[in-house]
């Protein structure tokens, strides 16, 4: 009994280092980084392959971009707003909520056309392979924010 | 082969034969011990190799098993971690969320 204890222990020590060492050996450990610190940029490089040119375009790109996302969103921001103050004064007034409404669907569609011309833009400054990796993530998730919803808090997609 | 008849002095010389050893009476104690010393003196490596197609199973089973379930993990994780960066991507880039994030 004493030996098959110890000799079970063994095998199930053994089985412990091997899929541990599988389990280091099987991931990607700079994506892991990139996760730990939230570092967007960190992951482009690693997971797209970009050289430091490419890096620093695309870093470029986005810094670009941020002022017409801010408008963007300024003006998404007014318009659910609008819209919700006027579903909570339940005013009969089906009219304008539904122009409210249609404000909302309008900006959002302008801001996922911007978003999309952003992500091939981006992927155009990567290797071809390596742009299409990226658009093949990124514009399903885009196309699919209005009917999943917006990612919670802690950045989870619903 | 046919059976010889019986001889009866023979019979008589069987019925008369008694035995009567002289009594041991360490002998229980001799055999316990006889039996805890061969115990004993079986070590691990022997119980091992006394079994060793039946181990060698087992240790094949559990090491490729927890490599499998180690590799397994650690895609899911990158899977995972990949979804959420881009997510986070994306939020930093996409008004509709920022509007819905922001404050």
């Amino acid at each position: 009994m004493k030996f098959l204890l110890l000799t079970l222990g063994l095998v199930a020590a053994a089985a412990g280092a091997v899929g541990g060492a599988c389990y280091c050996l099987g991931g990607d450990p700079a994506l892991r980084s990139a996760a730990a610190r939230h570092d967007a940029m960190a992951w482009l490089r690693s997971d797209f392959h970009l050289t430091d040119a490419q890096a620093g375009a695309i870093g470029k790109l986005h810094a670009a971009y941020a002022p017409a996302c801010d408008e963007h969103c300024r003006l998404v921001r007014e318009a659910i707003q609008a819209r919700d103050a006027l579903r909570s004064a339940r005013a009969d007034d089906a009219a304008a909520l539904a122009a409210a409404e249609q404000k909302v669907r309008e900006l959002h569609a302008t801001c996922e056309a911007a978003l999309n011309e952003q992500v091939r833009s981006v992927a155009a400054l990567m290797s071809p392979e390596d742009g299409r990796r990226y658009l093949a993530l990124l514009l399903p998730m885009i196309a699919g924010y209005g009917h999943a919803g917006a990612p919670d808090l802690h950045l989870h997609a619903p | 082969m046919p059976t010889p008849p019986p001889d009866p002095a023979l019979s008589a010389s069987l019925q008369r034969w008694r035995v009567a050893p002289p009594r041991d009476a360490d002998f229980r104690t001799a055999v316990w011990r006889r039996i805890r010393a061969a115990t004993a003196r079986v070590s691990w490596p022997a119980f091992v190799h006394t079994h060793a197609v039946a181990w060698a199973v087992v240790t094949v089973i559990a090491l490729g098993g927890a490599g499998l379930a180690g590799r397994t993990v650690a895609r899911a994780r990158t899977v995972a971690d990949r979804e959420a960066l881009a997510v986070g991507y994306l939020v930093s880039l996409d008004p509709r969320a920022q509007a819905v994030l922001r404050p």
